[in-house]
């Protein structure tokens, strides 16, 4: 029988336990649950390929015969057989009202639409937006907007002779530039870093005796891992933007710049994790590659290199992680600017500073915040499993 | 009898830092033979053992003095690198390389820049086939080292120290990891490789020592107590120490 005090030391104990695992299990649902409840329904595969800017386009259109055009009638799609052109309402990818082009008919006029003053032909195709319409009626001019919703569109366009300025835009709010320019970054800062990072791992792990320059080597190794990561953007600021400046010949802000101050950022998770699974290698390795009359170089690349893949499989899961997460450094390094046309040498916005300009705008835009998150969730998901199956493929001589 | 001389130590003294480990070695090892070193723990046996190949340079603060001959020539004058393929060593827990069972006996030939595969593959069989593992493996040839059982993997790594076709064969208490089958299968091996091979073994097993080696010597803190023929230093001691050892009166 266990003492009164002890029982009750056992039962706070549990009780405290099972609160804090409830606890954050409840934070980690309800997390992503706010995020797929507002952002889910926004995602699309439209917003992972479009531009993030629309880009408008001025055409003008002229019916010369009196052919009419047939489409089969659908639920909130309307037609004109005038102008076989099809409209719908719909939302853009960033919630805003808009009318889409349903469908245009091969024959009709849309179709052999010329640019605005010019005899250049334009085309127009399904999925744009349509912003607003100038044209002739027998009374006289008109205009019709977005505002007028589709149905009104229709119906006045039915009664038009010449569309002098049809404005259209292709659709934008896409993240198309954001995931580009995330996927550069990653690249371009392992291509820095992990190199890098492994070499020290290994000088640090193999080759350094243990003497004092060697141990404030690794405090300093490990105080910048605590550095917060607006420092880093400084150090950027000042450091690595004249430097791609002066070795790409451009000016400002870039995801070169970015990669590098990301690089120096993930260096220590790089070398620590490293060397924690060189370190993990038994000894008895490199003792018997040296016995058999290997070098140390030869032992270092043969033998403990690839036992410590995992190691720096794990650093680079976590490092991209990092990455992706990043935006106070890389608002300073790479801008603010969201771009469509992605260019290492110049500014570009990550998913995450992507997530920061939309929430930074004058009418937060939580929803699509919230979509580029389960995107972000989703990615990192990916590469936790790619990890996983790749340590598992590569591992595949350890015991079973 | 005239025996050729493989390894001729003299005087050597080794200290780890401030400890010293051996004292005045003076001792032969005669060509294809199998030498055992046998004594109680700490004694010096392994460190002696390491001495032949050089292990003992990667030992921060180990200091070696005296004179070491291989085949007549300062092995400390001889590059470690070529010392360790003409020594081979075997170590006392098997521990071969997270690879392929081919690619672990072929490792030290890779690191030789042996590269044409048809010979590689020709030396990993024989050697395979030496070490009496070949028909156990012939047809997992590709499969992870550490599939193989504890003996079989201690016989893969004899097989990958024989690819190298050294002259000596180090065995560090190759069998102490073992159960009593696999150890039989070993001292046989032992038996057969004394043909081709110089073979020093350090061992526990004073059985062992005496079923297999040729000549014994005897350790005891750091000296060399008695250096023999194994049936003359086991059934006739000149030391009382020997004596009281090989008859387990301490150890």
């Amino acid at each position: 029988m266990l003492s009164k005090g002890r029982q009750f030391k056992n039962i706070m104990g549990n009780v405290g336990a099972y609160a804090s695992i409830i606890f954050t299990i409840l934070v980690i649902i309800s997390i992503i649950y706010y995020c797929f409840s507002t952002g889910i329904n926004r995602i699309s595969f439209d917003m992972l390929v479009n531009d993030y800017y629309e880009t408008a386009y001025f055409a003008s259109v002229e019916k010369n015969d009196d052919t009419y055009y047939s489409f089969e009638e659908k639920e909130d799609v309307y037609f004109s057989s005038k102008w076989g052109i099809a409209l719908k309402d719909d939302q853009d990818l960033e919630g805003n009202k808009c009318v889409k082009i349903y469908y245009i008919d091969s024959m009709s006029p849309f179709a052999n639409a010329k640019k605005e003053n010019s005899e250049e032909s334009i085309v127009i195709s399904n999925g744009m937006l349509v912003k607003r319409i100038q044209f002739k009626t027998e009374a006289g001019n008109e205009i019709v907007t977005v505002k007028n919703g589709s149905e009104q569109i229709i119906d006045k366009l039915n009664s038009a002779i010449k569309i002098d300025e049809f404005y259209f835009a292709s659709m934008g709010g896409g993240i198309r530039g954001s995931l580009l320019s995330t996927i550069y970054l990653i690249l371009l800062t392992l291509v820095i870093s992990l190199p890098l990072g492994i070499l020290v791992a290994l000088y640090l792990g193999n080759y350094a005796k243990d003497n004092k320059f060697i141990q404030i080597l690794r405090t300093l190794i490990d105080m910048i891992s605590g550095i917060p990561s607006i420092i880093f953007g400084l150090v950027g600021v000042i450091v690595f933007i004249p430097f791609v400046s002066v070795i790409s010949n451009t000016s400002g802000l870039s995801i070169l710049a970015g990669a590098f101050t990301m690089s120096i950022m993930i260096l220590p998770l790089i070398i620590k994790n490293t060397e924690d699974a060189i370190n993990a290698i038994p000894k008895s390795y490199k003792m018997n590659s040296l016995a058999l009359g290997a070098s140390e170089t030869q032992t270092t690349f043969k033998v403990i290199l690839p036992n410590a893949i995992s190691g720096i499989l794990t650093s680079t899961l976590l490092s991209i992680g990092r990455i992706i997460g990043e935006s106070a450094a890389l608002i300073f390094v790479m801008g603010s600017a969201i771009q469509d046309d992605v260019n290492i040498f110049k500014g570009a916005t990550t998913l995450s500073v992507h997530i920061w300009t939309v929430l930074a705008a004058e009418n937060p835009n939580y929803s699509l915040a919230c979509s580029i998150s389960i995107i972000i969730l989703l990615v990192v998901f990916l590469l936790n499993i790619l990890v996983k199956i790749i340590c598992k493929r590569l591992n595949r001589f350890e015991v079973k | 009898m005239e025996e050729k001389i493989v390894f001729h130590c003299e005087n050597v003294n080794l200290s780890y830092k401030t400890k010293q480990c051996l004292f005045n070695v003076n001792l032969d090892i005669y060509e294809k033979k199998v030498t055992a070193f046998i004594g109680p723990s700490g004694c010096g046996k392994s460190t002696l053992l390491r001495c032949f190949n050089r292990m003992n340079d990667l030992i921060d603060g180990c200091k070696i003095t005296g004179k070491i001959e291989y085949n007549g020539e300062d092995i400390f004058s001889i590059n470690p690198l070529i010392l360790r393929k003409n020594v081979g060593m075997v170590f006392q827990n098997p521990n071969p390389f997270p690879m392929s069972i081919f690619d672990n006996v072929a490792y030290g030939l890779k690191c030789q820049g042996i590269k044409n595969k048809e010979k590689l593959k020709e030396i990993v069989i024989s050697s395979l086939k030496k070490a009496a593992l070949y028909d156990e493996v012939k047809d997992r040839l590709k499969d992870s080292a550490l599939s193989l059982s504890g003996g079989q993997q201690q016989r893969l790594c004899i097989a990958r120290a024989i690819a190298l076709s050294p002259s000596v064969i180090l065995m560090d208490e190759p069998t102490s990891a073992l159960d009593p089958i696999a150890t039989s299968k070993i001292e046989e091996l032992i038996f057969e490789l004394k043909k081709e091979f110089t073979i020093v073994i350090v061992t526990h097993n004073m059985q062992q020592a005496a079923r297999i080696s040729d000549y014994t010597a005897f350790f005891m803190m750091g000296e060399i107590v008695e250096f023999n023929e194994t049936t003359k230093l086991f059934k006739e001691p000149k030391e009382k120490k020997t004596e009281d050892y090989i008859t387990g009166r301490f150890g």
